[in-house]
């Protein structure tokens, strides 16, 4: 059975796409079959870290909505790629599918301004677990909560909020921890990201745990090499020994054992 | 039935919002029925532990309120959840109709 993981922030630029494609990279290397889909139909990105372009991508997950095609349709296999950015320093075991949104600006404005049906998305989940085969399935989500949110958390096993050390991420985290408890998700982990590495870890680690009732599953620091990535890849495949990498495996390790 | 929770046509099925509005215990049918596809009544009281005529009065309220279907299968009534639509965006139908022309002159 499929397990449904949904990635959330209240804010933006938190590293959410970032967090989703390295943990759906680090599940395939453990032999695991992975989708990633963009739900973040506004602002749509994850693709740029998996190298898909636009002009690759006959169908999005618009073309879906609109009920152009069958959801497999949209589904891009990217292990490939992966395997590439991996090299000589791995096997890539399992798959990564990727399911992105469009990016072109005539279609983003178009699901926005006509709507859709959300009952729809949860079709196309339930129908790429089956036809992919998938172990895992990853939802990239818009920042806040929307109409998505209801299925994104709604329907997850998992629900990773990511945040950052600031008082307006910590505000809106607990929003979307709120709703999280009412939409009754069966585990919830908190991921705090890009924390400065002078910072006390554990008396953070302990404070959010305290402040939202929710286990923190990693705490990230500020790191210079994915920042100068700046999103043109993989940041564990390309640095397997890096210890950032060794903190993002904890998460893959701790949605496996889920 | 708060104000919040009335449901037309254009707002059928289960929003954040009207998720958030409803009781605790419509709350809580609500949230298993979602990860269900389509319920009966027996299972709905099994995981409910409730009286039938108070999951039926329950279910009365989520169909008033356009979040639940009643499909009759054989003789046993079947429940399903539906979720609310994404509903249009004006301001962006604007931006698009600007978007459309702006790109038609181009």
């Amino acid at each position: 059975m499929t397990k449904i993981i949904s990635i959330h922030s209240f804010r933006g630029g938190t590293g959410k796409s970032n967090l989703t494609a390295n943990v759906a990279a680090l599940l395939s290397l453990n032999g695991q079959r992975v989708g990633v889909i963009d739900t973040d139909i506004q602002s749509p990105g994850i693709h740029v870290l998996f190298g898909l372009e636009e002009g690759k991508l006959p169908y999005t997950l618009n073309d879906y909505l609109w009920g152009k095609c069958d959801i497999e349709k949209t589904a891009y296999d990217c292990t490939e790629t992966l395997q590439k950015e991996l090299g000589e320093k791995g096997k890539i075991e399992g798959k990564v599918y990727l399911i992105p949104s469009s990016i072109k600006v005539n279609e983003i404005a178009q699901i926005l301004s006509e709507g859709y049906d959300v009952e729809l998305l949860n079709q196309g989940f339930q129908q790429l677990n089956k036809e992919l085969k998938l172990d895992y399935l990853l939802i990239d989500t818009h920042p806040g909560l929307n109409e998505e949110t209801i299925i994104s958390i709604g329907l997850s096993d998992v629900t990773v909020i990511i945040l950052r050390p600031d008082y307006q991420d910590y505000q809106g985290t607990a929003v979307t921890v709120e709703v999280a408890k009412e939409l009754d998700v069966p585990k919830l982990m908190l991921v705090v990201n890009k924390v400065l590495p002078d910072l006390d870890f554990d008396a953070l680690k302990e404070n959010v745990e305290l402040t939202y009732n929710a286990s923190v599953t990693a705490i990230l620091p500020i790191c210079n090499e994915m920042i100068r990535l700046a999103s043109q890849g993989i940041f564990s495949l390309r640095y397997p020994d890096h210890p950032f990498t060794k903190e993002l495996e904890k998460i893959a390790l701790s949605l496996q054992g889920e | 039935m708060t104000p919040d929770n009335r449901c037309d046509s254009s707002t059928k099925g289960l929003s954040l919002a009207g998720f958030l509005n409803l009781s605790e215990k419509q709350r809580k049918l609500a949230n298993w029925m979602r990860r269900q596809s389509i319920c009966k009544l027996r299972q709905i009281k099994t995981e409910m532990g409730e009286e039938e005529d108070q999951i039926v009065k329950i279910l009365e309220e989520l169909v008033q309120l356009g979040i639940v279907e009643i499909a009759q299968d054989e003789d046993e009534p079947s429940y399903k959840l539906i979720l609310a639509s994404r509903r249009k965006n004006f301001q962006s139908q604007q931006l698009r109709e600007k978007l459309e022309k702006k790109i038609s002159s181009n």
